[in-house]
């Protein structure tokens, strides 16, 4: 693929010191690694925080990028990590109680901004599933990836996001409203 | 998943990317199983359709590039001991300053009245000024200047910063951090700790003990290295893309 060679090229310019090749890549993959961080942390500022870092540790360690996956997949899988450690600590955190009248399917319960990016619906339902069900049909039915990619960047077996994505896929349905009972 | 049917067939029907439609049609006719995975994925693949990519707005776009090239600003992908050169002139400095007071007290005695006293301090802000002269001068000068502005910023700068910021702070908190290994090496040794089998980083040799803990604000992997069960050294390592940050003896 020719983007992927161009992405390689580009990662060995900034492994070189060439930074305005790191703007570069920055600028072709930042949007699809914000969406990802979103959609996996559900919360704008975090994500942005997310891709901040992922971007960080990817220039940072770009010299340790062979070119075995394509540049996405490698960069992806840096910012899908990243998000996990921000889950650890979101987890470690103690909350706030939510308002009374807080209705997370509510728009306007939630940031505007997001709320109209994320649709309360889909966001709602990706919320209701764990992360690693979430992270598998992020990449795969939302970012479009191929299984075999999405396995790499999560670093599991081919067969483990099947079975992610199956499991996820049905509690996400049926969060969604397709409440299919299989017995 | 069902162990008898292939569910990859009916997923890629949904996905308009079958190639045996007539398979995977048949599939969703006489497994149960397969039709709800396949009406799951439709329904899924319906209420992301409705939603638009989300994208950051410009604001958040130059605040992104600020901050990152702001925390990179003193490093290069390719440089990885930059960091320490400096730490170990930093240590160097902080010597040179202790020996020099320890000269001024020495020659010039310590509870001689007000004079004395002044002079011991006069003396030692003069070492700290060369000190801090010839940190900056054992680093490239890019580097030195920006991370011995470092050292001046604000507790809550550290407190805030990444990159350079944050490494400094780690470095300050040293002592933490031996207490931390010194722990771990004692825990490791009476087996007491929480093995963790997803220790991501690369390292010599095959670690005798593994824990994931926190250190103030950082996720850390507490690694012992030795063997049978002896402790000879334990490393800390950022879980974020595992940078040293001690090493223990």
């Amino acid at each position: 693929m020719v983007t992927s060679i161009d992405d390689f090229e580009l990662a060995q310019k900034v492994a070189n010191g060439d930074r305005s090749a790191f703007n570069e890549l920055m600028r072709k993959h930042e949007d699809r690694v914000f969406g990802v961080c979103l959609r996996i942390l559900r919360h704008r500022e975090a994500a942005l925080d997310a891709t901040q870092d992922a971007f960080l540790t990817a220039f940072r360690k770009v010299g340790q990028f062979r070119g075995d996956s394509s540049f996405s997949t490698w960069l992806y899988r840096v910012a899908v990590n990243t998000c996990y450690d921000h889950l650890r600590k979101q987890k470690r955190r103690p909350t706030s109680p939510l308002p009374e009248d807080h209705d997370p399917a509510d728009p306007a319960a939630g940031d505007p901004l997001e709320a109209a990016e994320l649709r309360p619906d889909l966001a709602a339902a990706l919320a209701g599933i764990a992360d690693e069900f979430r992270s598998a049909i992020v990449l795969v039915d939302v970012e479009g990836l191929s299984v075999k990619d999405a396995a790499q960047i999560l670093e599991v077996a081919d067969g483990t996001i099947k079975s992610r994505l199956h499991r996820g896929r049905r509690q996400l349905a049926q969060i969604l409203g397709n409440r299919t009972d299989w017995g | 998943m069902h162990s008898d049917h292939d569910i990859s067939q009916v997923w890629a029907l949904a996905e308009g990317a079958s190639t045996d439609p007539a398979e995977a049609e048949r599939l969703i006719d006489v497994c149960e199983e397969c039709a709800a995975a396949y009406r799951d994925l439709l329904t899924v693949r319906e209420a992301i359709a409705r939603q638009p990519s989300p994208s950051m707005t410009e604001l958040e776009r130059a605040r992104l590039h600020r901050n990152l090239w702001a925390s990179v600003e003193p490093e290069t992908p390719a440089r990885s001991t930059g960091g320490w050169m400096y730490r170990v002139a930093s240590v160097a400095a902080a010597m040179a300053v202790v020996v020099g007071a320890g000269y001024v007290f020495t020659n010039l005695g310590v509870g001689g009245g007000d004079d004395s006293a002044s002079e011991t301090t006069a003396a030692a802000a003069t070492e700290m000024a060369a000190a801090d002269s010839a940190m900056a001068d054992s680093t490239d000068s890019d580097a030195g200047a920006t991370q011995n502005e470092d050292l001046r910023s604000t507790p809550q700068e550290l407190e805030s910063g990444g990159g350079e910021l944050e490494e400094t702070a780690r470095f300050y908190a040293g002592d933490d951090y031996q207490a931390v290994a010194d722990d771990f090496e004692t825990r490791a040794e009476a087996g007491d700790y929480a093995p963790a089998s997803d220790f991501p980083c690369e390292t010599e040799t095959i670690p005798l003990a593994v824990e994931r803990a926190t250190v103030g604000e950082f996720e850390v992997w507490l690694v012992a290295f030795g063997t049978d069960g002896d402790v000879a050294s334990v490393a800390i390592f950022d879980t974020g893309d595992c940078s040293p940050i001690f090493r223990s003896p």
